[in-house]
């Protein structure tokens, strides 16, 4: 993917991605189980998932955090039929990709960031932009709160 | 004195009798003939003289009387630990084999361990895992009524080299909801009693000997993972699940996992990749045992 793809997406396309970032961050915490955004991503057609023994996440600011996410190194990752199962040998979880979830994760490299990975995703799927970033964001944030990422503030 | 097939050995502190359930020998101690008398009837096929395998497991119900006016209690030990106080007598017996349960778990490292049912037919295995109240216990029951062979009602015991499943043939535990199916399917309650468990209320024993004398199988293969959920009025049945999903919920249900750390995904990649894997809608028993026998042809 090309570092510079913000520039590329025009003034409204990052007004958009704001507001995503600010309605996000007034949405109840109640309202925001892994299982319903699982769920609403499946709806849309994006069939991005995971499955975690972690307890669901807190919405909080995270996702507008997450700039160039890195995939931890000492994870175990074991694919399956285009899905994977991730060990976290620290902790002793077991985390599942579903196919979409895994391409993010691959694209989890510290460099890629997640603007990139939507932009990415939309020219795998039948996506738009908005729709593939807001459930790249929700994925990244399912991501950090199980510790399975690193994550560097955005600037 | 107490009624038991063999006489129970008279210790300093009690009676004890001796068990041979599966991999593990069980001898169950008391100073209350009543307590190991119904233990010793659930029992009574895996009697023997003394331990004949390893590991020991060691259990012991003591009576504690704490003043005149007091009801009796009776607590329970495992390994000569204290696990919990019963209140009433029958408490006792469900809070005995939940403390076998918990010290198999423990005593048994070598093998992979899930919650979960296991049934053999024509040597191939059925693996029912799903987390309690989902009637579990149940459907194995039905299954067993119609000829499957029988493994374990709440582990399966999986060799992390074959992946073969393990017998560990303890009573079947179902809950007061399922007696009616129970009995419409000819298969006795335990004395007819029930007992008392906290959490899942009261429950009954079914003696895998009075499903029929050879019913304990063979260790065998795992041809078959299936995640049954109850629904009501549901008509049965199987939906493929991914071989991700699969292993991610067997994982999940893996009771001993942290002995074998990242390797127990590793392990239970190799099971589910030489099972076939299946979500079943489970409705009426007699219907879902049914789709089963069709899956295992």
């Amino acid at each position: 993917m090309d570092a510079d793809e913000h520039g590329a997406l025009g003034a409204e396309a990052c007004e958009g991605v704001h507001a995503l970032r600010s309605a996000r961050r007034a949405v109840p915490h109640e309202a925001c189980a892994c299982e319903s955004t699982a769920q609403r991503a499946m709806e849309r057609g994006c069939g991005m998932g995971m499955e975690t023994e972690m307890e669901p996440p807190r919405w909080t600011a995270r996702a507008a955090a997450i700039a160039a996410p890195r995939r931890r190194a000492d994870l175990v990752e074991d694919e399956l039929d285009g899905e994977a199962i991730l060990s976290d040998v620290r902790t002793g979880g077991i985390h599942r990709l579903n196919e979409t979830a895994l391409i993010v994760w691959r694209w989890c490299d510290g460099r890629t960031t997640t603007l990139q990975i939507a932009r990415g995703l939309t020219r795998q799927y039948d996506v738009g932009l908005e729709i593939a970033l807001d459930h790249v964001e929700q994925l990244l944030v399912l991501f950090a709160e199980a510790g399975l990422v690193e994550v560097e503030a955005s600037s | 004195m107490i009624a038991l097939r063999r006489e129970p050995r008279v210790t300093a502190s009690g009676c004890e009798a001796c068990f041979a359930i599966g991999p593990v020998s069980v001898v169950v101690r008391s100073d209350l003939p009543e307590i190991l008398e119904d233990f010793a009837g659930l029992y009574a096929d895996a009697r023997v003289d003394q331990p004949t395998t390893e590991p020991i497991i060691r259990m012991e119900v003591r009576a504690v009387r704490s003043g005149w006016m007091r009801p009796t209690r009776y607590e329970i030990f495992g390994d000569g630990r204290s696990l919990w106080t019963a209140d009433r007598p029958r408490e006792v017996l469900p809070y005995i084999e939940w403390g076998i349960n918990w010290r198999v778990i423990e005593r048994c490292p070598g093998y992979v361990q899930v919650h979960a049912a296991t049934l053999v037919r024509d040597g191939q295995g059925l693996l029912l895992a799903a987390d309690s109240g989902s009637g579990k216990s149940t459907l194995a029951a039905g299954l067993l009524a119609r000829g499957w062979g029988y493994l374990s009602d709440e582990f399966a015991l999986i060799d992390p080299v074959d992946l073969s499943m393990h017998a560990l043939p303890k009573a079947l535990c179902v809950k007061a909801g399922a007696f009616d199916a129970v009995r419409e399917i000819g298969l006795p309650l335990w004395r007819g009693r029930h007992y008392v468990k906290a959490l899942k209320g009261c429950v009954g024993y079914i003696r895998p000997a009075d499903i029929r004398p050879d019913v304990v199988a063979a260790a065998a293969p795992i041809r078959w993972i299936v995640f049954p959920q109850y629904l009501a009025g549901c008509r049965p049945r199987l939906l493929p699940v991914s071989r991700a999903q699969a292993l991610f919920t067997l994982a999940a249900g893996t009771l001993n996992r942290h002995i074998f750390g990242h390797q127990a995904a590793a392990i239970l990649r190799r099971v589910v990749t030489t099972a076939s894997c299946y979500r079943l809608e489970a409705g009426s028993l007699d219907a879902t045992c049914r789709v089963l026998g069709e899956l295992a042809g």
